[in-house]
């Protein structure tokens, strides 16, 4: 199995048809594709000038492997990964220009790109990554990615640019796993938290909290050509509609995120909004199986047809964000449009389910959420009324984040509405949240941990490298835990970009990072 | 006035205050201590296991009994270093440096807003008492009162930032960049923070200017023949000012809680929200720090105040 270039890039088929209109239209030759298509396409763009993006949480640190919500849209600028993917979901040489993997599935190898500088002067080879292997294998340094490479053992060197790692068993998902593994410049290390520092098209020129980052151009960029841009200045908007009259007014070029009910007034104003491409997180209804009434499956399969997934969808959500009844991102291969139907919203067969779950409901269901998003606490409010609708007495609690991970992971509540990761590269990333995990740990499953069905399902889904396979088995799984109703997608979180008139060659990724090194000014 | 006699005064009042920002610092630790919520889970959000995140409450060193890590900080905080972000590791003394001048100035703004309501809505209301306008004047203080600045620094953002594009929506622009910038990015926050503060001294002054002007010197200046500006301005407002400046004093202290909501609606880093986000992250300390700053300039703005009736009153003598 190898890595092959990616030809197409994934810039929005609108911005891709604007680029190569406008290079067409002035009678410009695009230069010969080169391994990456859309940076090719970009070179006819215009250079320089300073991007303002406009974000509404506050960066936690510039340490890539602190994978938290805030952190990651960012780190693209700064950072290369050996893979990136596609908006077709395809793995796509980034800083590894080629792996292969071994038959047995045991190991492999990654063959830098040649000539990759980091910001501090040095060379980026097979030693600086064999030293960001041990930096994030260890515990005070890995952040978020130490468990996501807890399996991989060793790191070898081949050559100069290649490395091979040994896993301690086969690893179908490998590549997802190091999916959001961003290469630190080794010389950094020590620092990396507060300045950054890696091989990517941007160097951190300053980061005051609270306030902004400032990227500047990396002239040593192993991508010849690019980045287009000078400087990229990030400024933080506590509040959304602070973030929107900037957008609006033209102070910011990129504003991130757009609340989505927002959408429709802006795009009616003649303000360009575009959702992320692929879809990668969801909102979703977690229930205490611990808890009476809901030990009972027959009140979770009742409470899962209770959702007005299309109302939640139309009202708090613009109509941005769809409804979904699945752990699976629409654009892939594992999305099954049957379940959309199967787990419709139903009010009279819950009815029946609930009737058939006899006596004993129970007291009031304590249905915890958080600020963490403005929609949360609206969305549970839907699902509030729906049930109550069926008899349900329901009430809302609703913390601050900081309040509510302990009350959640203590499994202290009974409904739970939150917003967690899609199945979107790998059939197996749904898993990373918690309401998945395989053990007691799983706040849906306290102590005991989820039913065997689930976790044969995950190690039959990992017991082939087939990615056709893999993904056609994950749907068994999804519907393993439909059926057990444990947890309730009700529709997609979405994240919206406000784009100012003058942004050309604006890219997200499927796991919503900006990709800024080929964008533009169009002023 | 005896300068002796403030001098100790003064001397008398700085122990007092040494005291009670000590007790503050106590009363502080412990209710932010109390808060529920757990910086390290915020900081690994839903994915991080159990064994992270017992490793990283002791990185943090958040696994510490309480009298050690309250002991640490104090010991820090005397020395002048104010320790780092739980959260992003910067150090707090920096993050306060930069962002405490732009409350100041934030806090400038709205006072000058507040003199400019206050002074003339407050004397003409207590002159014109039964006027149309002085009526006007007490529904429009209603109004400035009951109006959240959240709202209100919302309205004037979109509309003169956004529909009108007088001036910008949010952010700010430092003196040394630009003045004129500087000047622009100040006004509507600062209007938003002032407006409410500003009803509430035009109603004290009114009241306070009321008293004063039925008194007998004040109908014995007018018999005399002095024009009314300089019997209200120079008479009666000079004896109405001592309360007005110990309720302004007060008012001012409350720049800094106000500024948490101002700050966060127009972008400016500033201390309040710097404050706004340590408490929703539980960065506690920088909460701890950003509320004892805050306590410490309510004391020396009451200092000062109390330094100044001296200069308003010389019957005032200080013992």
């Amino acid at each position: 199995m190898t890595g092959t270039p990616e030809r197409n890039g994934g810039l929005t088929r609108r911005r891709l048809f604007r680029l190569a209109a406008g290079a067409a239209a002035a009678g410009a030759a695009l230069p010969a594709a080169g391994p990456f298509g859309e940076w090719a396409l970009a070179a006819a763009a215009k250079r320089g000038g300073t991007l303002t993006v406009g974000v509404n949480t506050d960066l936690v640190s510039l340490d890539p492997n602190d994978i938290v919500f805030a952190n990651v849209p960012m780190f693209f600028q700064v950072y290369n990964y050996l893979v990136k993917y596609s908006t077709t979901l395809q793995p796509r040489p980034d800083l590894a220009e080629f792996w292969d993997l071994a038959k047995d599935g045991m190991s492999v190898v990654f063959r830098l790109q040649d000539g990759v500088r980091t910001h501090s002067g040095g060379t980026f080879g097979a030693d600086a990554l064999i030293a960001n292997f041990h930096r994030t294998k260890a515990k005070a340094t890995g952040g978020g990615l130490y468990s996501r490479l807890g399996d991989w053992e060793a790191a070898e060197r081949v050559d100069a640019r290649t490395v091979r790692f040994r896993f301690s068993h086969p690893h179908p998902d490998y590549l997802a796993q190091i999916a959001r593994w961003g290469m630190v410049d080794p010389a950094a290390f020590a620092t990396v938290k507060q300045k950054g520092g890696g091989t990517g098209p941007f160097r951190v020129q300053e980061w005051v909290p609270g306030d902004r980052v400032t990227f500047v151009r990396f002239d040593g960029y192993w991508q010849k050509g690019l980045p287009l841009l000078d400087r990229v200045v990030c400024r933080v908007f506590s509040d959304p509609q602070a973030l929107e009259n900037a957008f609006q007014a033209g102070t910011i070029d990129i504003a991130h995120t757009i609340v989505n009910k927002d959408v429709a007034r802006l795009r009616q104003a003649g303000f360009h909004v575009e959702p992320a491409p692929v879809p990668n997180e969801y909102y979703v209804l977690t229930l205490n199986t611990r808890r009476p009434p809901l030990d009972n499956i027959k009140v979770r399969q009742a409470i899962q047809l209770l959702v007005d997934r299309a109302t939640v969808s139309r009202t708090v959500l613009g109509g941005v964000a769809r409804p979904i009844a699945q752990m699976v991102t629409p654009a892939s291969p594992g999305y099954d449009p049957q379940i959309e139907t199967e787990y419709a919203y139903n009010p009279a067969k819950a009815k029946q389910l609930l009737a058939s779950a006899g006596a004993g409901r129970g007291g009031r269901l304590n249905f915890l959420t958080s600020t963490s998003t403005p929609e949360l606490p609206q969305i549970a409010q839907i699902i509030q009324a729906d049930l109550q609708k069926a008899g349900l007495d329901v009430g809302i609690t609703i913390h601050e984040p900081a309040q509510y991970f302990p009350a959640y992971f203590a499994g202290n509540f009974d409904l739970n509405l939150s917003f967690l990761t899609l199945a979107t590269i790998d059939p197996t990333d749904f898993t990373i949240s918690s309401a998945f995990r395989t053990d007691g740990t799983n706040p849906s499953w306290l102590q005991t941990g989820p039913p065997p069905g689930y976790i044969q399902g995950l190690q039959n889904l990992n017991a082939t490298f087939n990615m056709r396979e893999r993904w056609t088995r994950l749907r068994s799984v999804i519907r393993y835990i439909l059926e057990q109703a444990w947890a309730v997608p009700v529709a997609l979180h979405l994240p919206t970009y406000g784009l100012g008139k003058a942004v050309e060659g604006f890219e997200v990724d499927p796991q919503m990072l900006l990709q800024l090194r080929g964008t533009w000014l169009n002023r | 006035m005896a300068g002796g006699g403030l001098g100790r005064y003064l001397a008398r009042r700085g122990v007092e205050a040494a005291l009670t920002l000590f007790l503050a610092s106590v009363l502080v630790f412990a209710m932010v201590a109390a808060l529920p919520g757990d910086p390290a889970q915020v900081i690994l959000g839903d994915r991080g296991t159990p064994d992270q995140l017992h490793a990283l409450r002791a990185y943090l060193g958040l696994d510490q009994p309480l009298p050690v890590q309250y002991g640490r900080w104090i010991a820090r905080t005397l020395r002048g270093d104010l320790g780092h972000s739980l959260i992003n590791g910067a150090p707090v003394s920096e993050t306060v440096g930069r962002a405490l001048p732009l409350t100041l100035q934030l806090s400038l703004w709205a006072f000058a807003v507040v003199v400019l309501i206050a002074f003339p809505a407050g004397v003409f209301a207590a002159t014109r008492a039964r006027s149309r306008l002085a009526a006007a004047l007490r529904w429009y203080h209603g109004w400035a009162l009951a109006v959240p600045v959240f709202w209100l620094g919302v309205l004037l953002s979109w509309y003169f930032g956004v529909v009108l594009r007088w001036l910008p929506p949010s952010g700010f622009v430092s003196l040394g960049e630009s003045p004129a910038g500087w000047a622009r990015s100040l006004v509507l926050p600062g209007i938003t923070l002032g407006l409410g503060v500003g009803s509430v001294m035009a109603r004290f002054v009114e009241g306070s200017l009321a008293d004063v002007l039925s008194n007998d010197f004040v109908r014995t200046a007018r018999a005399k023949g002095l024009p009314n500006r300089a019997v209200v301005w120079r008479h009666a407002l000079g004896n109405a000012l001592i309360p007005i400046v110990t309720v302004l004093g007060i008012q001012a202290g409350f720049f800094i809680g106000g500024a948490v909501i101002t700050e966060a609606v127009f972008a400016i880093p500033g201390l309040g929200s710097m404050l706004w986000r340590s408490i929703l992250t539980r960065d506690y300390l920088v909460t701890q720090s950003v509320i004892l700053i805050g306590i410490a300039a309510f004391v020396v703005i009451n200092l000062c105040t109390d330094a100044l009736y001296g200069l308003l009153d010389p019957r005032i003598r200080y013992q």
